[in-house]
């Protein structure tokens, strides 16, 4: 196995698990946001103008 | 499976299906519905961000490039890595917070303000027809994984009628994501998507860990350097990528940044731009890693299986996309089996849900909203929104049953793709350059549709008109696609100046440093 080959293999391996603990840190740093998403939806009024035409 | 692995998939199933009906009755606008009224935070965006990007189709599109192209792939992923998405989007924020700072809902309302309103209708129907096609092999490709995966027969009868199991299982994948998408809108989707991403997250780590140790990691390494060589590692190399498919992902990569609506729908979702820049970077930095897990999967598969497919075109195509599904079956334990199905319909359902969302609003809002003489209450709005969505699901269906493979997954995704990045085309421009005009925009868009389109119809209706085995030597799908984004690159420049006049540029940079003013002064977290 080349030294290019190795860095590949390496470089791979050290990204999956990286994307992983990352996705992981999203998810738990989600349930924050969540809360708060869904009471702010809640809280928030109804803007009936806002409905994507262009006057 | 077992009686234990259904009851697995029954609960998370049952278990989406009552947070999505709970959640509905907060959709009460049709901003609610489009964008979740606005509110989407950092973390929430990331998380049902990465459920959202992950579809069953794209683990099978990586992985048929693991199992064919090795690790070539890695080149292409790290360029745009370090040289376009951190430096120009993570960092400088380009294009997509200036795309926040318009508070558009869909991208064609955009094209209305920047250009004119018959732009914005035939941008429209360009992002529907492109963004359907693209989407439609979706699901059909996520059947076949499934039949692989739960090892079921190709047919099956039912009261004296035999029925295909892959268009029964089209069915159901679709009935699903047009549920959540359906629900509350984008306030249904990100909610679930979230809990969709925690089992994703869970079945897929699982999954990845039990293959890695029933192949080995160095077993597999050493395997794909004897069986592929050198085109395992360098996309130039004969039998890999080849150069024009490189240059392709890379103009479509910085292209479709301000083309493809279900990205940008997350974008006009959120909070504000500043928000959107750093869960850019940070997406840019990790996100992409996680694709490489899916490559991993082909190059595990390679090991498992070897790397002979059937002569046959099309049975070669399906043969390929159902090795994550056979691989699965084959190292699975009891609950897990369970899990990781339960993993792949949410990966199925993440995806079509949000696409079918994003496609939905698009056809509503700037094809059939503009045509109307007389505006919808927003009532009315959002059940033409619904009804949108659920056209565009039978439309689907019908596409799976006539779709016959000619390419690779990630081929076809490229192809399908190049039919509006003519959009990207001229929201970069329209952003960015004062003398864009609406002529200009005309003729990019039509010139980006006619190349994919006509060549995408060619390939299918006239299938001995052309050598094969030639087209495929000379990659010339791969170079259709490339000059469907330079063409008509040229054109917007060339008629943009040819025609000149005044045009409804506004200067997004000076109404952003006012934003970032006025935020800073507020402090609000990200």
């Amino acid at each position: 196995m080349t030294g290019l080959q190795s860095f590949l293999f390496t470089f791979t391996e050290i990204s999956v698990v990286g994307g992983f603990a990352f996705w992981f840190l999203t998810l738990i740093m989600g349930i924050f946001d969540l809360r708060r998403f869904l009471r702010e939806i809640n809280e928030s009024g109804v803007d009936a103008a806002d409905d994507g035409r262009v006057t | 499976m077992t009686w234990i692995d259904w009851l697995v998939v029954g609960v998370v199933m049952a278990g989406l299906g009552v947070v999505g009906w709970r959640v509905q009755r907060m959709s009460r606008s049709v901003a609610h519905y489009t964008v979740a009224g606005r509110q989407l935070g950092m973390w929430l965006m990331m998380s049902s961000g990465m459920a959202g990007g992950i579809g069953l189709v794209s683990i099978v599109a990586m992985a048929q490039t693991g199992f064919n192209q090795g690790l070539s792939f890695i080149w292409i992923t790290l360029f745009s890595m370090l040289f376009i998405n951190i430096p120009l989007f993570g960092i400088l924020g380009l294009g997509v917070m200036r795309y926040r700072a318009t508070n558009v809902q869909t991208l064609p309302q955009y094209y209305e303000m920047r250009f004119s309103r018959s732009v914005r209708l035939f941008a429209g129907i360009t992002l529907v027809i492109g963004g359907v096609l693209n989407m439609a092999v979706f699901p059909i490709v996520e059947s076949h994984v499934l039949v692989a995966f739960l090892g079921l027969p190709e047919t099956f009868v039912i009261l004296g009628v035999t029925c295909k199991t892959v268009l029964v299982l089209l069915f159901i994948l679709l009935a699903m994501a047009v549920y959540f998408a359906v629900m509350g809108g984008m306030v249904s989707v990100t909610v679930t998507e979230y809990l969709q991403s925690w089992i994703m997250a869970i079945s897929l780590g699982a999954l990845l860990y039990f293959v890695l140790a029933r192949v080995g990691v160095a077993r597999a390494e050493q395997n794909l350097v004897a069986v592929r060589g050198d085109s395992a590692f360098n996309p130039f190399a004969a039998g890999s990528l080849g150069i024009a498919f490189v240059f392709t992902v890379i103009a479509q990569n910085i292209v479709s940044k301000l083309a493809f609506p279900p990205s940008l729908q997350v974008t006009s979702s959120m909070r504000n731009p500043r928000i959107v820049r750093i869960s850019t970077l940070l997406t840019s930095i990790f996100g992409i890693s996680a694709g490489l897990a899916f490559v991993a999967f082909g190059i595990a598969a390679l090991a498992m299986f070897g790397p002979d497919v059937p002569a046959d075109p099309a049975a070669s195509e399906i043969y390929q996309r159902a090795l994550v599904g056979r691989m699965a079956a084959g190292v699975l334990p009891t609950v897990f089996m369970g899990l990781a199905l339960s993993g792949f319909i949410c990966a199925s359902i993440s995806t079509n849900d949000a696409y079918l969302l994003s496609w939905g609003s698009v056809l509503c809002n700037d094809v059939i909203c503009p045509i109307r003489s007389k505006p919808y209450t927003p009532e009315e709005h959002i059940r033409a929104l619904r009804w949108t969505i659920v056209g565009i699901a039978v439309f689907i269906f019908f596409f799976g049953v006539f779709y016959t493979p000619k390419e690779s997954v990630l081929q076809f995704f490229y192809m399908t793709g190049a039919i509006f990045s003519g959009c990207g085309l001229i929201t970069w421009f329209g952003l960015y350059w004062r003398r864009a005009s609406a002529a200009g925009a005309w003729a990019a868009l039509v010139l980006a549709v006619v190349l994919p389109v006509g060549w995408m119809l060619f390939r299918q209706f006239a299938p001995g008109a052309i050598d094969e085995s030639w087209a495929k030597e000379n990659r010339v799908q791969d170079w259709v696609t490339l000059g469907a984004l330079v063409i008509p690159a040229l054109a917007m420049v060339a008629v943009s100046l040819a025609t000149g006049g005044t045009t409804k540029f506004v200067d997004y940079g000076e109404r952003l440093r006012e934003i970032q003013q006025r935020e800073a002064s507020a402090k609000e977290p990200v």
